[in-house]
């Protein structure tokens, strides 16, 4: 391990780490634009020269490996020098439209004039070049040419991310121009990625473009919940409590504007796909569920709690353990699940199609899985896959009698569309039951046909963990209040286990704790431990994957 | 003592293109003797002795550079020939293409058993279409021959040339832009290092020499090292060099003299003096990248080290020399213009630097400077220089740094009385 000496401090460093990968890890700054640890080096922007004694001439941080005694200092005014340079340089022909700017607030262009520049520019204002102003290069992703400061991250990233090569520098010299083929579009499945890593306001979202600005948002860190991948993300929405949220808007349970790529690198580097990034959409397609209702009378939930307790506590006794059941889905969190286990005695499941199977299938060569849901693999270390086989079977056993009052609990899948057999047979499920309960994020017409309807908080409105499909369990974090009066799964499940007599805590913390001390593999995490990042658990057992 | 001419020797002879002529005049005996007498180390070690420094700008010493290449990687080792000439006032490496395209293969064939490579490169300028022709028959002689191919002059090594033509871009001749361009890539010059010669082309070990640097080779190893160190100013310039003059000389030529010739000589007594017994105003020595010399600066000798004592460069030889009718500030904002052409755009002092300063220079020139232009200019110059991935920055940074300097009373008469201050030009 080379012992590096950066501002006076000596640190110890990995061999074969740069420069600005040490830097980064004991958090001194040094300013960039073209590298990204994700994408790579290219050492061309030129921002993060730094001084290394011996050196005659200033060196690139990014592309510097360090070596054993190595002197580095960020803090020399030959190195302000030549960052401020390089700021009055990219800022030569910048529009500076800060005014009309999605990446104000948020720009790298911002932040480092103020920390390093803070010139006056001595470019005429009338003589700057004039390019070609928010045009789509895709679906997802506008360009303003004359923001672009060519740091190539974009570049780079469909050469070495998606392997796609859709956007290219054009033209030379001062006329380099990022751009894509006519006939080319940026429509591959990552694209949003690029206005995640655009350090300026070159490359926008069309989705996120003026809807809101950036200051007004508060960011909150969770787990994208459109399949087993568990990629980390950030949520961008208007703050719930007082105080925040954009003026004039009444949003005082908060609105989800955008989400970002929120780095891990052992789950998704920066990344996102599209669909996961415009996931939370998938919560505005249908009206919300928002009122308890039995049999199409509205109740306030908390006086339905009793009577569903109550009725299955009846069916229990009329025809015995057996005809109670429940089903799961697998993007409820593990805490929601293993409360629903404790109350319905191991009897659910929570298998609608074929998660089991293609879990830990890929989709693509990047991130994306078959699995559209987020909890596949902690729905399986509960031991939530047994003998009930699933919705088709439960569906059976209720048209057999055997099994007469259930609770369903249905969660949208978040990417793409539930398979419509899976609501069919939820439907005819439903109508076989004897009584049932729907649980769920939605209005849907065919839970209508429910004895009772209860609203259930979806992803972003609820604290939990999600186990991906790699057995990392990973914290999704509660961004915006449920719709109306829906509770979290696990919310709803320990005051039923309260009514039966079990004392249940409904803070997720401590439900893990008992997760943690009950189910193999999950000993001695806590959510201190498993953080921002996630952390591994033990594999499944064989037998339970099949 | 006259000046034996070495490189130029058979230059004039219009047949020496061809292979049979070229062996007549006792071509190829060097490379037959090397490849089959000489072991590898030895041709390096040969040509360390020599001092023969690279003619490509930089006079990085050739045998060292050879030295460097890492022998037990695995992967094959490739050379260059970089024969993409593109700076202003520079043609003698074309002079050589055109007319004694031989001369250069036996050189490339030598420097290519001393690194063990089997496919060597000429990356040649996407202009020389003459030389193109030249080049691909001279090869096609060669190979119909068997100095090239399979077991080239009966010996053990194999090798073959692949002649590339460039598509006319200045930053292709810089060693890492060219093997990228070589790639099949946007000419971008590469972070160094690594250098080439451990990560080239294609990842692999990789030698760029100068066309003139390889023309040397088959007369070192006719003539041997002392022969070799007995030409030029001192140990450390030593061999025989093309100079490229023109501008304001009565006789502008591409000229064959030893390293550090003295400059005067060159312009008075080689290529007939100033043009029309003018008055000397400048001379730039070594191509449009280098900090021009100012009359009283012109007693050198145009070796490495002197004119890097005057604070210049030799660069590519390129001897631009300027009379009195010459205006600096025309002469600075030609220069910019051509960088900001010519930039690859990669980084950003490089990309609006060279650009920002042809906009300052031209309004100047043209009767709009500003009064505090010049301080601005040389502010940026100074940031251009020594931040960016190639020197390229720094080749437009160092030649206006100092017209400017060398020059003020002429940048300030324009910016102050809107014209020009020589007399030829005042209608500007
Ligand atoms: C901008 C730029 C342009 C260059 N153009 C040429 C060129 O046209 N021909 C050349 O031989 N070397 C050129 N060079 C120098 C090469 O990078 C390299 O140093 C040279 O080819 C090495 O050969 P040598 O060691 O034989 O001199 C250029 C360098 C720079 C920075
Ligand atoms: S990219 Fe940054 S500096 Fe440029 S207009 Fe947008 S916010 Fe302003
Ligand atoms: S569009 Fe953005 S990411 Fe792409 S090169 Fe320009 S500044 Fe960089
Ligand atoms: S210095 Fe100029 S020419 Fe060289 S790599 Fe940088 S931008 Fe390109």
């Amino acid at each position: 391990m080379p012992k590096v000496t950066i501002n006076g401090q000596v640190y110890e460093a990995a061999k074969g780490k740069t420069i600005i990968q040490v830097a980064d890890d004991i958090g001194v700054q040094i300013p960039r634009y073209c590298y990204h640890p994700d994408i790579g080096i290219e050492g061309s922007c030129r921002m993060c020269l730094v001084e290394v004694k011996s050196a005659p001439k200033l060196l690139p941080a990014c592309a510097t490996p360090v070596t054993e005694n190595m002197d580095v200092r960020t803090d020399t005014q030959r190195v302000h020098e030549a960052v401020r340079y390089a700021m009055e340089f990219l800022l030569l022909h910048h529009p500076i439209d800060c005014p009309v700017c999605d990446q104000s607030g948020e720009c790298w262009l911002q932040d480092y004039y103020m920390a390093h520049a803070g010139h006056d520019s001595r470019y005429p204002l009338g003589q700057k070049t004039r390019r070609r102003k928010a045009f789509n290069l895709g679906p997802l992703v506008k360009l303003d040419q004359e923001r672009c400061i060519l740091c190539t991250r974009c570049v780079r990233f469909t050469r070495h991310v998606t392997k796609t090569n859709e956007i290219q520098v054009f033209n030379r010299a001062h006329n380099s121009e990022i751009g894509i083929f006519e006939d080319r579009p940026l429509n591959n499945p990552y694209s949003g990625n690029v206005v995640d890593v655009c350090p300026v306001g070159a490359l926008t979202s069309a989705d996120f473009r003026f809807k809101a600005r950036v200051w007004f948002l508060k960011g909150t860190d969770s787990v994208c919940a459109g399949c087993s991948t568990g990629c980390n993300l950030r949520i961008d929405h208007t703050a719930r409590a007082a105080g925040g949220g954009i003026p004039g808007y009444t949003a005082t349970d908060g609105k989800i504007y955008r989400t970002v790529g929120r780095r891990n690198v052992e789950v998704n580097k920066s990344w996102l796909c599209d669909e996961g990034r415009l996931s939370f959409h998938t919560l505005e397609r249908w009206p919300r569920l928002r009122q308890a209702s039995v049999r199409g009378k509205q109740q306030p939930v908390s006086a339905l709690l009793p009577v569903i307790h109550a009725n299955f506590e009846s069916v229990r006794s009329d025809h015995g353990d057996d005809a109670v059941a429940a089903l799961a889905s697998a993007t409820n969190t593990n805490e929601g699940l293993f409360l629903m286990k404790k109350y319905f005695k191991g009897r659910l499941d929570f298998r609608l199609g074929r998660e089991v199977e293609q879990y830990q299938q890929q989709q693509d060569e990047l991130l994306r899985r078959y699995d559209k849901h987020p909890n596949t693999h902690g729905a399986l270390d509960l031991g939530l896959a047994g003998g009930l086989g699933g919705l088709r079977r439960l569906r059976d056993l209720a048209e057999k009698k055997e099994v007469r009052g259930m609770w369903i609990s249905f969660h949208p899948q978040l990417v793409g569309e539930d398979a419509p057999e899976i609501i069919e047979d939820l439907k005819r499920l439903i109508e076989a039951l004897e009584w049932s309960v729907v649980c769920t994020t939605h209005d849907f017409g065919w839970a209508h046909e429910a004895d009772f309807l209860l609203p259930m908080a979806a992803w972003a409105e609820e604290k939990g963990t999600y186990t991906n499909y790699a057995g990392r369990v990973q914290i999704a974090n509660r961004a915006v209040m449920p719709a109306g009066d829906a509770e979290p799964l696990h919310v709803l499940m320990a005051e039923l286990l309260n009514l039966s007599g079990v004392e249940v805590p409904t803070d997720p913390a401590a439900i893990f704790e008992w997760i943690a001390s009950e189910v193999p593999g999950y000993g001695g995490l806590d959510y201190d431990a498993i953080g921002p990042s996630g952390a591994a658990v033990a594999p499944v057992p064989e037998e339970v994957l099949r | 003592m006259p000046y034996e001419l070495v490189l130029f020797k058979n230059i004039v002879d219009p047949r020496v293109k061809e292979i049979d002529r070229y062996i007549e005049l006792g071509g190829y005996k060097a490379a037959e003797k090397v490849v089959k007498e000489i072991t590898p180390k030895d041709v390096i070690e040969t040509t360390k002795a020599t001092g023969l420094r690279g003619r490509g700008g930089a006079g990085f010493p050739t045998g060292l550079k050879w030295s460097f290449v890492p022998k037990d990687t695995g992967k094959p080792i490739y050379l260059c020939c970089n024969a993409d000439e593109s700076e202003p006032g520079t043609c003698k490496d074309r002079v050589i293409i055109e007319r004694d395209p031989h001369q250069l293969i036996e050189g490339i064939i030598i420097a290519a058993y001393a690194v063990d490579c089997h496919l060597a490169f000429i990356y040649l300028r996407g202009e020389f279409s003459l030389g193109y022709r030249v080049l691909d028959k001279a090869l096609q002689e060669a190979r119909a021959r068997g100095f090239l191919g399979g077991r080239i002059f009966g010996s053990g090594h194999d090798l073959d040339i692949v002649l590339h033509s460039g598509a006319g871009a200045y930053i292709c001749g810089e060693e890492t832009g060219l093997i990228e361009s070589l790639e099949g890539k946007r000419g971008h010059p590469r972070q160094k290092p690594p250098f080439p010669a451990v990560q080239g082309l294609y990842g692999c070990p990789t030698v760029v020499n100068n066309v003139e640097t390889l023309a040397n080779l088959p007369h070192i190893f006719n003539r041997g090292v002392d022969w070799f160190k007995s030409i030029g100013s001192n140990e450390k310039n030593t061999g025989p060099k093309l100079y490229c003059v023109s501008g304001h000389v009565n006789k502008p030529a591409v000229v064959e003299r030893e390293l550090g010739v003295p400059l005067m000589e060159l312009i008075n007594e080689v290529c007939g003096g100033v043009r029309d017994g003018n008055k000397l105003k400048g001379v730039i020595p070594g191509g449009s990248s280098v900090p021009i010399l100012r009359p009283e600066e012109c007693d050198v000798r145009m070796d490495f080290d002197s004119l890097a004592a005057k604070g210049t460069l030799l660069g590519s030889c390129g001897v631009m020399v300027m009379d009195e009718t010459a205006c600096m500030v025309r002469l600075a904002l030609r220069t910019a213009r051509f960088y900001a052409e010519e930039t690859c755009g990669q980084c950003t002092q490089c990309r609006e630097g060279t650009w920002w300063m042809e906009q300052v220079l031209h309004r100047i020139e043209h009767g709009y400077g500003k009064a505090d232009d010049l301080r601005m200019i040389l502010d940026m110059c100074a940031n251009m220089k020594g931040v960016t991935i190639c020197v390229l920055s720094d080749a437009c940074a160092m030649p206006v740094e100092a017209m400017i300097n060398k020059y003020r009373e002429e940048f300030e008469y324009h910016i102050t009385q809107k014209r020009c201050m020589v007399p030829a030009h005042a209608h500007a």
